[in-house]
């Protein structure tokens, strides 16, 4: 197949997670997607049966690398044989895009499986910079760096999360990777505008959106959304995309959808969704400011 | 500047593994702290529980909640390369009281940690009987590679058979256990995508045994005769090439 770049991915079908429940499906029936995101950790035993099956899925599909273990905010780095598996991985699966989070997950010899918020700090920026820098040196490619989502924030340093992104971006030359979703999530749990955050964002700097389903849980009396993808986009979700859409201009997006998984139909309808948004943005890119 | 980060980092992790309340961290709202503490446990208890299915159902949803928690606190995750994760549970499980009522329990989650690292491992090449009988003509020379996916269990249960009889049961069905003592031999392996069992001799544990720890094919031979005085070797070598255990 042509070897196809983020760039070139614009022009093509929103993406879907490569999920192991919806494996045998997609080898099977080769649905017409734009690109398949693999969570990079799950391929890291070379030669394994989830390696074999991305293997086949790479013959026909782009593949997205997505990881959720790198932790590239620990304040002592990120570990080097954890480095070194992607590398393995990356060469080995040439993916379109490489892609980690904004947040941390471990320090010392303990970590979790979870994306933990970091702190809007002078030092958390040196910190972060330093290890996407060195990972993309080792990798020798650029990555792409999602904004968290978060149920708790620091103390106000003055610094919002969109000039701590924008500003790991210019020192880093790195992409992001929006997730509407998250914006969303954050939004409502620590109370700011979503809109304003995406507009605060400088256009040229996002290389790919995702979207996903929320949930809501009761905390203490009120409802907290939870980054669970284990839903369908909500309206609100699908009104910040339009908004997305109308800044940063037609991106490559991927629907996820990761948890309590719908049959395969299911989320290629919402990536269907989320192709007609795209649709509506090229032919009237004022269309999707006017609906936010 | 100071730097508050690895404190910050190790406060916090500390109490998620811990389970605590987030005591002392500068964080608004203090009450969503516990999201945090809860996606540790459960997330890490989902994990194990795919990994080890067979042993939850063993000991049921209270003490498998209870060992995952324990467990956690006491080997929390290392990296975010969760694919070794659980690989001192059995272990653990050994150690925990309670669990004297079902003491082959260690043993399935031996078995299931094995057929987890036999999901993950590659297959190699196989050794064909051409390629074997070739070599085999200087015997006292000969090096015999074990694949990659193979992993043994000796166990003083029939685990293979309780392994098999509770998920030929169905995921919502606990069948009746009355196990007696019994010396089992298993090598766990890959088949594609399948997990498969071979129940063996102590002879052919032996064999295999052996040549994982070196492919010398005349240290192993002689082993496996020394643990089982009748074992037909010439038989199980292909019975090995057969199932495709050999590799180059």
């Amino acid at each position: 197949m042509q070897k196809l770049t983020p760039e070139k991915l614009k022009h093509a079908k929103t993406g879907i997670g490569l999920r192991s429940g919806h494996m045998a499906d997609i080898l099977a029936t080769q649905p017409d997607v734009g690109f398949l995101e693999a969570h990079s950790e799950n391929y890291f035993r070379i030669g394994g049966v989830p390696f074999e099956n991305l293997m086949c899925a790479r013959a026909d599909y782009a593949i997205s690398l997505h990881g959720v273990g790198l932790s590239l905010g620990s304040a002592d780095g990120v570990r080097e044989d954890h480095v070194q598996k992607l590398k393995i991985l990356v060469d080995l699966v040439d993916p379109v895009m490489v892609s980690e989070h904004i947040s941390w997950s471990g320090i010392g010899d303990a970590a979790l499986p979870d994306l933990l918020p970091l702190p809007l700090t002078e030092e958390a920026l040196d910190i972060t910079c330093r290890n996407i820098t060195h990972v993309q040196d080792t990798l020798g490619r650029i990555i792409f760096v999602e904004n968290p989502s978060c149920y708790i924030s620091f103390p106000d340093t003055g610094m919002t999360e969109p000039e701590f992104i924008t500003r790991i971006i210019q020192r880093t030359g790195c992409k992001l990777l929006l997730d509407i979703n998250n914006i969303e999530v954050s939004a409502h749990n620590l109370g700011y505008d979503p809109l304003a955050y995406i507009n605060a964002l400088p256009t040229g700097i996002v290389g790919e959106m995702h979207l996903a389903g929320y949930q809501i849980n009761t905390v203490g009396g009120e409802d907290v959304y939870i980054d669970a993808h284990n839903n369908p986009v909500y309206d609100n979700v699908w009104h910040l995309y339009d908004a997305a859409l109308a800044r940063f201009g037609n991106t490559p997006t991927l629907l996820e959808w990761d948890a309590d998984l719908p049959a395969l139909d299911v989320l290629l309808a919402e990536a269907a969704k989320a192709d007609t948004h795209r649709m509506t943005h090229k032919k009237d890119p004022s269309h999707a400011q006017k609906t936010a | 500047m100071p730097k508050k980060l690895p404190d910050t980092q190790h406060n916090m992790l500390h109490q998620l593994i811990a389970q605590e309340n987030g005591d002392g961290l500068d964080i608004t709202p203090q009450k969503n702290f516990s999201i945090y503490r809860n996606n540790a446990r459960l997330l890490l208890r989902d994990f194990l529980k795919d990994t080890f299915p067979v042993t939850a159902k063993l000991v049921g949803d209270a003490f498998f909640e209870t060992a995952a928690r324990d467990f956690m606190q006491a080997f929390p995750p290392q990296s975010g390369d969760m694919n070794g994760y659980g690989a001192d549970f059995p272990a653990f499980l050994q150690r925990m009281p309670g669990l004297q009522p079902h003491p082959y329990v260690p043993d399935m989650a031996r078995l299931e940690w094995a057929a987890h690292d036999a999901y993950l491992s590659p297959v190699k090449p196989a050794l064909t009987a051409t390629a074997l009988s070739a070599a085999a003509a200087d015997p006292m020379a000969l090096k015999l590679y074990i694949q990659p996916h193979v992993f043994l269990l000796r166990s003083g249960w029939d685990i293979a058979g309780l392994w098999q009889t509770i998920t030929e049961a169905g995921e919502n069905n606990l069948p009746e256990i009355t196990l007696q003592p019994v010396e089992s031999f298993t090598a766990v392996y890959r088949d594609g995508p399948q997990i498969g069992l071979w129940s063996l001799t102590e002879g052919g544990y032996t064999f295999i045994e052996y040549l994982q720890s070196a492919p010398d094919f005349p240290t192993a031979a002689s082993a496996a005769m020394a643990a089982e005085p009748d074992f037909a070797l010439d038989l199980f070598l292909g019975t090995l090439v057969q199932q495709k255990f050999l590799t180059k």
